[in-house]
């Protein structure tokens, strides 16, 4: 049977994960790629629920998973009720193109294991200060994409933005990053052409949007 | 054959959290207990897993699980079919149905590779077509035997399994800490024990349960404003 790509979604708690979800999922339909979600809410079906009331995609193609308050166990040493519920998706709708999992709120050494995805994108914002590039936190530097979110309240926060895009360049060693806000979209076509090009071997779409 | 050094080794790794089954995201109704304030208390904690050990899953499980046990030994998947059909049609509880049947997906799953058997392909198969509920204490057994642990040490490594991930959900709970999670593990081995005594000589047709505040919790559960568990 052939199985769907897989993408994972990490990052700190209120970090941006299901507003990149909200942004990027409309993109990637727009482009034919038929899409479903597994969120891993840490204490409640509210991620689940925004995704579900957002309409972005009917409410079958996303599915909760309950993680028992371990959010990093469910998606790297335990990733089993994922898995399944990868197995239950693809099950129910055999031409899916791509599973997104967003990984519970978590912290900056949450990474996935590649048992369960093919590739992880991990989001922070800049509102949690402008050091945590150089924290040299897993999640940051090992995933496949960092995207760093909400960069336009940066001067609200007391964050240095240009110290960001100065600093994380380093510690991440070549891997990829992209600024976004989440809001307005900007950023987000980016996203969309590392998940195409990265876990779905297709042309990136930017030339001819 | 297994020495007997290899047995006691796929004993702990069998019965180890570390193998990935999904059982942190099991509280098993205790999470509805402590929300509810029911369960306050380690004293509280001991009695609930004594409750559950004692009036449900050591007369129904851990039947089931002997008799997949015996069957996968001998060879005789029917068996095995028999025992997974006879627990689901004992477990009142829908939710606890599903939990079960996760697990033991997720059981076949990492086992199938840990494990290559022809046992345990045919029960992959008879899960995916829906020949089988493929009920997590029915798999354990099934896959214990395959992978050489004795009936005993088959149901010791579940009921400890079991146990401490109700206790490891017990710590996240906030009801008890970890060092008074050891003493009621200690505590309770004379039921853990208990409970082997009394499954091994059961058959399937005498399985009975009679929880009705714990199913009354897991039946609540899925209805909790907030939950961290699956159960």
């Amino acid at each position: 049977m052939p199985t769907a790509a897989r993408l994972g979604i990490g990052g700190p708690v209120g970090s941006g994960k299901t507003a990149l979800l909200e942004g990027i999922v409309p993109l990637l339909i727009q482009r034919g790629i038929e899409v479903a979600i597994v969120t891993n809410d840490l204490l409640t079906t509210e991620d689940a629920d925004r995704l579900k009331n957002g309409g972005i995609l009917p409410s079958d193609r996303i599915v909760g998973v309950e993680t028992g308050s371990c959010p990093h166990t469910a998606i790297r040493e335990d990733p089993t009720m994922n898995l399944l519920a990868v197995q239950d998706l693809e099950g129910l709708f055999p031409n899916l193109d791509l599973i997104l999992i967003e990984s519970g709120g978590d912290n900056l050494a949450s990474t996935f294991s590649y048992d369960l995805v093919d590739a992880y994108i991990f989001v922070i914002d800049v509102g949690a200060g402008d050091d945590i590039p150089r924290k040299n936190g897993p999640g940051f530097v090992q995933s496949d994409l960092v995207a760093i979110n909400k960069i336009d309240i940066a001067p609200y926060v007391g964050a240095d933005l240009a110290l960001i895009r100065q600093q994380a360049p380093v510690h991440r060693r070549g891997k990829p990053i992209v600024y976004t806000n989440c809001k307005t979209g900007e950023g987000l076509t980016e996203v969309v052409d590392f998940i195409l090009k990265t876990v779905l071997f297709r042309n990136p779409v930017t030339a001819n949007v | 054959m297994h020495s007997s050094i290899s047995q006691q080794l796929i004993l702990m790794q069998l019965s180890d959290s570390f193998f990935p089954t999904g059982s942190f995201t099991l509280s098993h109704g205790l999470e509805t207990l402590v929300q509810t304030r029911q369960v306050q208390s380690v004293a509280d904690v001991q009695t609930f897993l004594q409750i559950l050990l004692r009036n449900k899953v050591g007369v129904t499980d851990t039947v089931a699980l002997i008799h997949a046990h015996r069957g996968s030994q001998n060879k005789d998947l029917g068996v095995i079919r028999h025992a997974d059909r006879q627990l689901f049609i004992q477990t009142a509880i829908a939710k606890n149905r599903a939990t079960q049947r996760q697990s033991g997906r997720a059981l076949l799953m990492v086992a199938g590779e840990t494990w290559p058997d022809k046992r345990i392909e045919i029960l992959q198969q008879d899960a995916v077509q829906g020949k089988i509920h493929a009920l997590h204490p029915v798999i354990f057994g099934a896959i214990a035997a395959v992978a050489g642990l004795e009936e005993r040490d088959a149901v010791l490594g579940f009921l400890h399994g079991l146990v401490t991930g109700i206790l490891g959900a017990a710590i996240r709970l906030s009801v008890i800490g970890h060092r008074q999670a050891q003493q009621v593990l200690r505590a309770i081995a004379p039921d853990i024990e208990a409970a082997w005594t009394m499954a091994t000589t059961m058959p399937l047709e005498q399985m009975w349960s009679c929880t009705p505040t714990i199913d009354i919790a897991q039946m609540r559960h899925a209805k909790l404003p907030q939950r961290l568990f699956a159960n």
